[in-house]
């Protein structure tokens, strides 16, 4: 399935400015290393969104951001601040949905934690809160314990959103969320980020269903960031080739170490190549084969081969 | 709109009172519960008097200090309850300063545990002086004047003294329930696993008391009556444990003072110890700081 070759994916995205930088970060646990010298840049009003497998450091990535968990080596930046240093400055300025569904006290009421925000929130737009609660039907009466998973990561949300933050982190932000919430949620995202100058970045395993807000994406594997560009170059850039090929063909070098993925069908071998796609076709033609048919990938589809190449560097 | 140059951080002020208030809500519940537990006492009032005709209960302020102690050790579990401090905690992604959050937090559940202990001391006192008693202890109190003479037990080497509670003797439930309150609140910060940790420490304690004589009880009962001293010590500059036993001439056989706590010696045993349990919980909010 795989090539044995390495895809060198870009991680420059130039010169910014960015709202979030990290260089060389490095967290461990004991002897797992979580994030292995990151150098993620999330650049100012991007939907960034940071794909990976479970265990990939996303989660700590996002910890790290806001000053809840500390890195063993290296630097982070969110919006000019150390959140190591100036953690409280930086958690102000992020609108952060955890991994988890708990929301802090389990015996208060939503309608109360509401409060607790608004009062610790100097940001906080009442009116705009009281939005979100009707567009996401909160019962503000019923206690924090006694909600469902989908019904937590509503209230998570609106308390990320209602401050209006310069910085959302979110992970996992439609986790537990039916598909009618889900598209409310993704509505809500998309009039505030048309409303508040934000930037985002958003963990997430369900890259279809975010799609069609980001912008960019970062791949993370084993605490290393694989690249990370604008997904119109991911777009323009990963793509499936199917190609007629002659007994005993072996991929031309100039290709081989562009190739994320080979799928043998029961037909045809189906190429996921990274390059741009006149040097591509040209390629296998070079190697004595004939393209057939080229078809770009959907992020979600990128993203999955380009996890699934174990090679991928 | 968003506005990234405003300052995105409550001011401190707000912060605590906000602290307050959560912490209000989270302990509202055991309060009230102590509060109707107290009313009730009060409304047996009329029962009560009919049963003590002739000598009221007498209160001391010492006899305060087991239920003080209580409510001390306890609060913090009230307090933090819902609370994963060790985890994704609210507390933890809220702007404010982790340590000085935390810190927040015991001071606004102190606040609470005094008001409920104000509530206990007072209710308690005014039972006792509706159902004809004292409040606060009225009379004579026998005085070690020649410890010798106590000792050899033949009998003499005391006398008696006028005694009156002074008043400064009913910050002991306050002074107990704040030590109480703030040595579970550093172990709650300080420790992932607490409980482990208080049982460990106790096991350890009396595993020390058996050292080098296996088996012995009296060792460990021993070990525990210099605890118990400790306490003593660190409560009420050793008011129990300044008390002897005597048989006097008449073969009656009394508790006697070998020593007198003063405001003196109490301010000084209860404030180093006190200062050590401070210094426990700054430590382990500590744990938490961000610069």
């Amino acid at each position: 399935m795989n090539t044995k070759t390495a895809a060198a994916l870009p991680v420059d995205l130039g010169g910014g400015p960015f709202t979030i930088t990290t260089r060389d970060l490095t967290k461990r646990f004991g002897s797992t290393t979580a994030l292995n010298a990151l150098d993620l840049r999330v650049p100012e009003g991007a939907a960034y969104v940071l794909v990976g497998p479970n265990g990939a450091g996303k989660t700590t990535l996002l910890r790290t951001l806001i000053g809840m968990a500390r890195r063993d080596h290296g630097a982070v930046e969110v919006l000019g601040i150390d959140p190591e240093r100036r953690g409280a400055d930086a958690r102000g300025l992020v609108g952060y949905v955890p991994e988890g569904h708990r929301i802090g006290y389990p015996w208060m009421t939503v309608g109360r934690l509401l409060k607790h925000c608004e009062a610790l929130y100097p940001s906080w737009d009442t009116d705009y809160a009281a939005r979100l609660v009707d567009a996401y039907e909160v019962d503000l009466s019923r206690k924090c314990r006694s909600l469902s998973k989908g019904q937590s990561r509503r209230v998570q949300m609106l308390v990320a959103l209602a401050h209006r933050p310069p910085l959302l982190l979110l992970d996992e932000p439609t986790d537990g969320l039916d598909h009618v919430i889900r598209d409310v949620t993704l509505s809500i995202l998309s009039e505030h980020f048309a409303d508040s100058p934000t930037t985002a970045l958003i963990s997430t395993h369900r890259v279809y269903e975010i799609e069609r807000l980001v912008d960019h994406v970062g791949v993370l594997r084993q605490g290393r960031l694989l690249g990370q560009m604008p997904t119109d170059e991911l777009r323009g850039k990963l793509r499936r080739y199917w190609a007629d090929v002659p007994d005993g063909f072996e991929m031309s070098t100039e290709l081989a170490g562009r190739v994320i993925r080979r799928t043998e069908g029961m037909r045809d071998i189906e190429w996921t190549v990274w390059g741009e796609e006149k040097l591509v076709v040209n390629g296998f033609g070079r190697a004595g084969a004939t393209v057939r048919e080229v078809a770009p990938l959907s992020l979600d589809e990128a993203a999955t081969a380009l996890l699934a190449n174990k090679e991928t560097s | 709109m968003t506005d990234i140059t405003m300052d995105r951080t409550p001011s401190m002020k707000a912060a605590a009172v906000e602290q307050l208030r959560v912490v209000g809500l989270a302990v509202r519940r055991e309060a009230l519960a102590i509060c109707a537990g107290l009313a009730l006492l009060l409304l047996l009032v009329p029962f009560v008097e009919e049963i003590v005709v002739e000598v009221g209960p007498i209160l001391n302020p010492t006899d305060l200090g087991v239920i003080a102690a209580f409510l001390g050790l306890a609060s913090p579990l009230a307090v933090w309850k819902g609370e994963t401090l060790f985890g994704e905690s609210r507390l933890w992604t809220l702007p404010v300063d982790h340590a000085r959050h935390a810190r927040m937090k015991v001071a606004a559940g102190w606040v609470w545990l005094m008001g409920v202990v104000s509530v206990g001391v007072l209710s308690l006192v005014l039972f006792v002086v509706l159902v004809g008693g004292d409040a606060g202890s009225e009379g004579t109190r026998w005085m070690v004047t020649d410890l010798d003479a106590v000792r050899s037990g033949a009998g003499g080497g005391v006398r008696q003294m006028v005694w009156t509670t002074p008043l400064w003797h009913w910050a002991h439930p306050f002074v107990v329930a704040t030590w109480g309150y703030v040595a579970v609140s550093a172990l709650l910060l300080g420790f992932k696993r607490p409980y482990h940790w208080a049982v460990g420490g106790w096991l350890a304690f009396l595993a020390f008391g058996l050292l080098g004589e296996e088996g012995n009880i009296a060792r460990v009962t021993s070990t525990l009556d210099v605890f118990m001293g400790a306490i003593d010590w660190l409560v009420f500059a050793g008011s129990d444990y300044s008390q002897v036993t005597v048989t006097l001439e008449s073969g009656q056989r009394v508790r006697a003072w070998t020593r007198i706590p003063t405001l003196g010696s109490v301010v000084v045993a209860q404030g180093l110890w006190m200062g050590l349990a401070c210094v426990s919980l700054w430590a382990a909010s500590a744990r938490s700081r961000e610069s």
